[in-house]
C-alpha cells in the first residue's frame, strides 16, 4: 500500500469511528430510527386489526358484507344504524368536552360502533343519536403500504431525517473539529488537505449511508412483512435515492461547515430553498438536492386521488427527466460543491479563538 | 524572613444580600445577549408584528373611517385575534430563542466556567435562576408585555361593553404567554446544557421544532390517528391555548393530553438541566 | 541577519494582519540550525510566526520557506517539520500511545515502524510507563510531554515548539532542555517560544525578540547586547576595595558611572560600573592591578550585569511598551 493510501485510510478510519461512535452523535441514530419505530407501531397495529377483523365479525349480531354499509352516512340515526347493521362487536362511549355557543363547557357523549365485514373494520361515531363519521380500516395491501412508505419517505424521511442527519454528520467533519480545537492535527501532518477532505467526506458518507440506508431497508422489510411479502417494491430504488441524498446533502453541508460558523444559517436557508423548489425557475431548481431526488422516487404521490394541492406540489417530481440524467445531475452538483470545498480547505486558516 | 506579622485580613465589609446574587448573573448575561448587534436587531424586528396589530386595533375600532373608504366588515378584535397574536409572536420568540439561548449555559460548560461560578457563594439554583431570568425577560418582552399592552389598548378603544365581555382575555394572554415562556426557557436551557457547542445547540432547538412537527405528521399518516400533534412543540401549545382562549378545539380534543405532555416536557427539561449543571466533571 | 542560506528557515518581508489587528509586520529572518528562541510579551507575534511557519495561517504579504519548502505544500513540509502547539486538545478517549500511532499513520508509516517510533518517542519524553493511559487522565505536565512526543515522533529536521516547557516540573524541564540541546547540536532546527528568560539564556544559540509584531532584535544575545550602544554596559566587579577601585576607574573616558554595591550573599562588597566599552574597562582594571595602583585590591569576580536575555528584553521590549 502506498503511503498516500495509508494516510487516506488513517484519516478515513478515524473519521468513521467518530461518525459511528461519537457520544454526541446518538441523536442521528434516533432520527434514522424514528420512522422505523413508527412502522413498527404500524405493524403491531395492523396485526391487532387483522385479529379484530375476524373476532368482530364473529362477535357482532349480523354477518355483514361491504354493501351493507352503503346505506350508512352522516346523519343516519342510531336506531337506523342498528336496524341496518345489527348490534356491533364493540360499542364504546367517550365523553368529549367542547365549548358551547356561550363559552360554557359542554359534555357530549360520543359512541363508537365497531363492525367488521371480515376484510374491513368499520368505526362509526354517533353523537346525539346521529352518525357523524364513518371510518374504514381495510387490511393493507402491498400497494397500500408502498404508498404509505412513499409518503413517509418523500415528505418526512428525505426532507427531515436524512436532511438533519447529514447536517449533523457532515458539518461536524470540519466545524466540529474547529470547535474541538483538533483540526490542526490533520493540517500539521504531511497529508494534502484535499486528501483529508476526501477521506472525511467518504467517512461521513459511509456513516450516513449505513445509518439511513440501513434504516430505510429495515422500514421496507418491516412493511413487506406486514403484508406477507419479503419486502417492498422498488427497494433498490429507495436505497439508491437514500444514498444519493446522503451524497448531495453531505457535499452541501460539508461546504457549509467550511463557510459558516453557525449551522442554523445554512440549514434554514437550504430548508426554505428546497421547499420553494416547485416555484423556482428551471435553472434555479437544478441547484437543489431535492429536485434530483424527487425525479428518482419510484412512486408518483402527486397523482394519488385526494392529494392536497400544496402537498402534491412538494412531493411531485418538478420536471419529468430521465433517472440517468437526474443521477448524473446530482453527482455533478455534489462534485462541484466538493471541488469548491477543496479550494476552501486549501486556503483555510486555523484560528480557534474566533470559534 | 519569618512570616509572623499576619497582618493580612480578608474583606470584612458589608455584602450584598444573598437573594440578589442571581440577579448579578442575570444582568451580565442580558448584557452579553444584547452586545450582539445581530441579536439586538432580531429582537427589534420581532416587534414589527405587534406594531402591525396595534395599527389593526386602531383601524378596527374606527370603523366609520373605514366605512368612508367603502370598507365594511373589517375583522373583529376578538379572542381569535389575540390567539393569532400569541401564536405568531411565539413563533418569532422561538426563532429568537434558538439564537440567543444557547449562549447562556453552553459556553460555561464548554470552557470550564461553571466550576468558577459554583466555587463562589452561589448555589446551583441561583445560577440557573439567573440564567432563566434572562430568557423570561426576553420572552416576556416579546410575548406577554406586547400582548397585554395590545389588550389594554383594545380595552380603552373598545369601550365598556367590549371590556366587560372580554375581560377574561387578559388572563388568557397572560397565562398563554407564561406557559410558552416557561416551557421554551426550560427546553432551551436543557439543550444549551447538554450540547456544549453554542451553535449546535441552536440548530438542535430548531431541529426539535421542525422534526417534531414532521414526526407528528408522519405518525398521523402511518397510524391513522390525530395524536401526532402531541409531538409537535407548537401544536401542543396551540391545543392548550385554544382552551385558554375558549376557541373550538380540533375534532379530537387533546387539551388534557397536551397539558400532560407540556408538564412532562418542562419537568424533563428541568431534570436534564440539573443533571448537567454540576460543579465538577469526572473524566473517565 | 545570519548567513544560513536558502536551506534554512526563511521569512522574506512577511506581514500578517488579522483584519485590522497586526500579527507580525515586515519580518525578514533566516533561522539557522540550532536552538532559536522566540521571546516577547503576550501578543507580540510569537505564535503567529510559528503558525506562519507551519502553514496554519497564510501571510498577508511576503513569503515563508522552510528548508526550501513553502508551507502551502504540507505533504512535503511536515515530513521535515514537527509542531508542538499550545492547544491542549486530543482525540477523545485516546491513550498516549494511540495518539502517537495515529500521528504516525498520518505520516504514512507502516504499523510496525509506527509502533517502534511511538515507543521511542514515549521513552524520549519519559512517558513510556504512562503511554497506555488515556490522555484525559494525564496531568498538565504529562499532556505537555505527549504533545512534545507527537512533534518529535517522526524525527523531523525542524521542530517548532510553542512554550514546550509549560507545566513541566523542574526535573522534567531539565530533561527536556537536555533533549533540546542534544537535538540542536545534532543539526536540527529548533524554534522555541518561551517566557522563561534565564532558560532562554541557558539553551539558546540565538534569540529573536518580538514586540508588537515587529522583530526588535535577532542573533546571539551577546552580539545583540553589543549592538545596543544607546544602553551602556553594566559590569559588576566583586572586590575587596570598591571605593578605591571606583576612584581609580572613574576618570577613564569610557567609564560613565560607578556605583558601590551592597555586599553579596558571601559578604563580598562590589562595584557596578557603567561603561561604553567593556573591553576598555577590563584592560583598565588589568593595568591597575599590574601597576598596583590600588594597594590590597583583591578581585573576586568581573562579569557583565546586563548581558543576558532578561536585560536585553527589558531594554528593547520593556521600553517599547510590551505587548497586550
Amino acid at each position: 500500500m502506498t503511503p498516500g493510501a495509508r494516510q487516506w485510510l488513517a484519516v478515513f478510519r478515524r473519521e468513521v469511528r467518530k461518525a459511528f461512535l461519537a457520544r454526541r452523535g446518538w441523536w442521528i441514530y434516533l432520527l434514522a430510527l424514528a420512522p422505523f419505530l413508527l412502522f413498527f407501531a404500524y405493524s403491531v397495529q395492523t396485526h391487532i386489526e387483522a385479529g379484530q377483523r375476524q373476532a368482530w365479525a364473529a362477535e357482532q349480531s349480523k354477518h355483514l358484507a361491504p354493501s351493507d354499509f352503503d346505506g350508512i352516512h352522516r346523519g343516519t340515526s342510531a336506531a337506523e344504524l342498528e336496524a341496518a347493521l345489527g348490534q356491533p362487536a364493540r360499542k364504546e362511549r367517550f365523553v368529549r368536552r367542547r365549548r358551547g355557543s356561550h363559552d360554557e363547557i359542554v359534555f357530549n357523549d360520543v359512541y363508537w360502533y365497531r363492525y367488521s365485514d371480515g376484510s374491513t373494520l368499520y368505526d362509526i361515531s354517533v353523537v346525539n343519536g346521529a352518525v357523524t363519521r364513518i371510518q374504514r380500516r381495510p387490511g393493507p395491501s402491498l400497494g397500500d403500504v408502498g404508498v404509505l412508505f412513499a409518503n413517509v419517505f418523500e415528505f418526512f424521511y428525505l426532507r427531515l431525517a436524512v436532511f438533519f442527519g447529514c447536517l449533523g454528520i457532515f458539518m461536524n467533519l470540519f466545524r466540529g473539529e474547529l470547535l474541538n480545537k483538533s483540526l490542526h492535527f490533520y493540517f500539521l501532518a504531511p497529508v494534502p488537505r484535499a486528501r483529508v477532505l476526501s477521506a472525511k467526506f467518504a467517512a461521513g458518507l459511509a456513516a450516513a449511508v449505513v445509518v439511513f440506508g440501513g434504516s430505510a431497508w429495515l422500514q421496507m422489510f418491516l412493511l413487506g412483512r406486514v403484508v406477507g411479502a419479503g419486502g417492498l417494491e422498488h427497494t433498490a430504488a429507495y436505497l439508491g435515492v437514500t444514498a444519493l441524498a446522503c451524497v448531495g446533502y453531505g457535499a452541501v453541508f460539508l461546504a457549509a461547515g467550511l463557510l459558516f460558523r453557525n449551522p442554523i444559517v445554512p440549514a434554514v436557508a437550504l430548508l426554505l430553498w428546497e421547499s420553494a423548489v416547485p416555484f423556482l425557475p428551471a435553472l434555479l431548481k437544478k441547484i437543489s438536492v431535492i429536485y434530483y431526488l424527487m425525479q428518482l422516487c419510484p412512486v408518483n404521490l402527486a397523482a394519488a386521488p385526494g392529494t392536497p394541492a400544496l402537498y402534491a406540489l412538494l412531493v411531485s417530481a418538478p420536471d419529468a427527466i430521465r433517472p440517468v440524467t437526474a443521477i448524473a445531475g446530482l453527482l455533478v452538483l455534489a462534485a462541484l460543491v466538493l471541488w469548491i470545498s477543496t479550494r476552501l480547505v486549501r486556503r483555510m486558516e486555523i484560528d480557534y479563538t474566533a470559534e | 524572613m519569618a512570616v509572623y506579622k499576619q497582618t493580612y485580613r480578608g474583606y470584612e465589609g458589608p455584602t450584598t444580600p444573598e437573594w440578589s446574587r442571581a440577579l448579578i448573573l442575570y444582568r451580565y448575561a442580558l448584557r452579553a445577549v444584547f452586545r450582539s448587534k445581530l441579536l439586538l436587531g432580531f429582537y427589534l424586528i420581532c416587534f414589527v408584528f405587534p406594531l402591525v396589530d396595534l395599527i389593526a386595533i386602531y383601524v378596527a375600532n374606527h370603523a366609520s373611517f373605514l366605512a368612508g373608504l367603502g370598507i365594511r366588515n373589517f375583522f373583529a378584535i376578538n379572542r381569535s385575534f389575540f390567539y393569532s397574536f400569541v401564536h405568531y409572536q411565539c413563533v418569532f420568540a422561538f426563532l429568537y430563542t434558538a439564537f440567543a439561548a444557547p449562549g447562556l449555559v453552553a459556553p460555561d460548560l464548554a470552557h470550564g466556567g461553571l466550576a468558577l461560578y459554583l466555587a463562589r457563594p452561589l448555589r446551583r439554583f441561583e445560577y440557573l435562576l439567573g440564567k432563566i431570568l434572562v430568557l423570561v425577560a426576553l420572552l416576556s418582552g416579546l410575548t406577554r408585555v406586547p400582548g397585554l399592552f395590545l389588550f389594554a389598548v383594545q380595552c380603552v378603544m373598545g369601550g365598556a361593553a367590549w371590556r366587560s365581555a372580554n375581560a377574561w382575555l387578559g388572563w388568557s394572554i397572560f397565562a398563554a404567554s407564561w406557559i410558552w415562556i416557561i416551557g421554551l426557557s426550560l427546553l432551551a436551557l436543557a439543550v444549551s446544557a447538554w450540547i456544549k457547542w453554542r451553535v449546535v445547540a441552536g440548530a438542535a432547538l430548531l431541529g426539535i421544532y421542525f422534526f417534531g412537527a414532521g414526526l407528528g405528521g408522519a405518525m398521523d399518516l402511518v397510524l391513522n390517528t390525530q395524536n401526532g400533534g402531541l409531538l409537535d412543540f407548537m401544536q401542543l401549545h396551540l391545543l392548550v391555548w385554544s382552551d385558554l382562549f375558549r376557541l373550538a378545539p380540533p375534532p379530537l380534543a387533546l387539551e388534557r393530553e397536551a397539558w400532560a405532555v407540556l408538564i412532562v416536557l418542562a419537568l424533563g427539561s428541568l431534570a436534564l438541566v440539573l443533571r448537567r449543571v454540576r460543579p465538577l466533571e469526572v473524566v473517565r | 541577519m545570519t548567513a544560513a542560506g536558502e536551506t534554512g528557515i526563511v521569512f522574506r518581508n512577511v506581514s500578517k494582519f488579522y483584519g485590522e489587528v497586526l500579527g507580525v509586520n515586515r519580518v525578514n529572518l533566516t533561522i539557522p540550525p540550532g536552538i532559536t528562541s522566540l521571546v516577547g510579551p503576550n501578543g507580540s507575534g510569537k505564535t503567529t510566526l510559528m503558525n506562519l511557519l507551519a502553514g496554519l495561517v497564510r501571510p498577508s504579504r511576503g513569503e515563508v520557506t522552510v528548508l526550501g519548502i513553502p508551507p502551502e505544500e504540507p505533504e512535503r513540509l511536515f515530513q521535515v517539520v514537527g509542531y508542538c502547539t499550545q492547544f491542549d486538545s486530543y482525540p477523545p478517549g485516546a491513550s498516549g500511545r494511540e495518539f502517537l500511532l495515529a500521528t504516525l499513520a498520518l505520516h504514512g508509516c507502516e504499523p510496525a515502524a509506527a509502533a517502534r517510533k511511538a515507543q521511542a518517542a514515549l521513552e524520549r519524553v519519559k512517558l513510556a510507563e504512562a503511554g497506555d493511559r488515556k490522555i484525559a487522565a494525564y496531568s498538565k505536565g504529562m499532556r505537555q510531554r505527549i504533545r512534545l512526543a507527537q512533534a518529535l515522533c517522526h524525527d523531523p529536521q525542524v521542530m517548532i515548539l510553542d512554550e514546550p516547557l509549560n507545566g513541566l516540573d523542574p526535573l522534567a524541564r531539565a530533561e527536556t532542555v537536555a533533549l533540546f540541546k542534544q537535538l540542536g547540536s545534532a543539526g536540527a532546527y529548533l524554534v522555541i517560544s518561551s517566557h522563561v528568560l534565564h532558560e532562554v539564556d541557558a539553551i539558546s544559540d540565538q534569540v529573536i525578540m518580538l514586540s508588537n509584531g515587529y522583530v526588535v532584535a535577532e542573533g546571539q544575545i551577546h552580539g545583540v547586547r553589543a549592538e545596543m550602544r544607546e544602553h551602556p554596559l553594566q559590569v559588576r566587579v566583586r572586590c575587596s576595595h570598591p571605593h578605591a577601585l571606583a576612584a581609580a576607574v572613574i576618570g577613564h573616558p569610557q567609564m560613565l558611572d560607578a556605583r558601590v554595591l551592597e555586599p553579596d550573599a558571601w559578604g563580598s562588597p562590589g562595584l557596578q560600573v557603567t561603561t561604553r566599552d567593556a573591553d576598555a574597562l577590563y584592560a583598565e582594571i588589568n593595568r591597575l592591578m599590574a601597576a598596583n595602583r590600588v594597594p590590597g585590591l583583591d578581585i573576586v569576580s568581573i562579569a557583565p550585569a546586563d548581558d543576558d536575555a532578561g536585560s536585553v528584553y527589558q531594554y528593547l521590549v520593556g521600553e517599547a511598551g510590551g505587548g497586550a
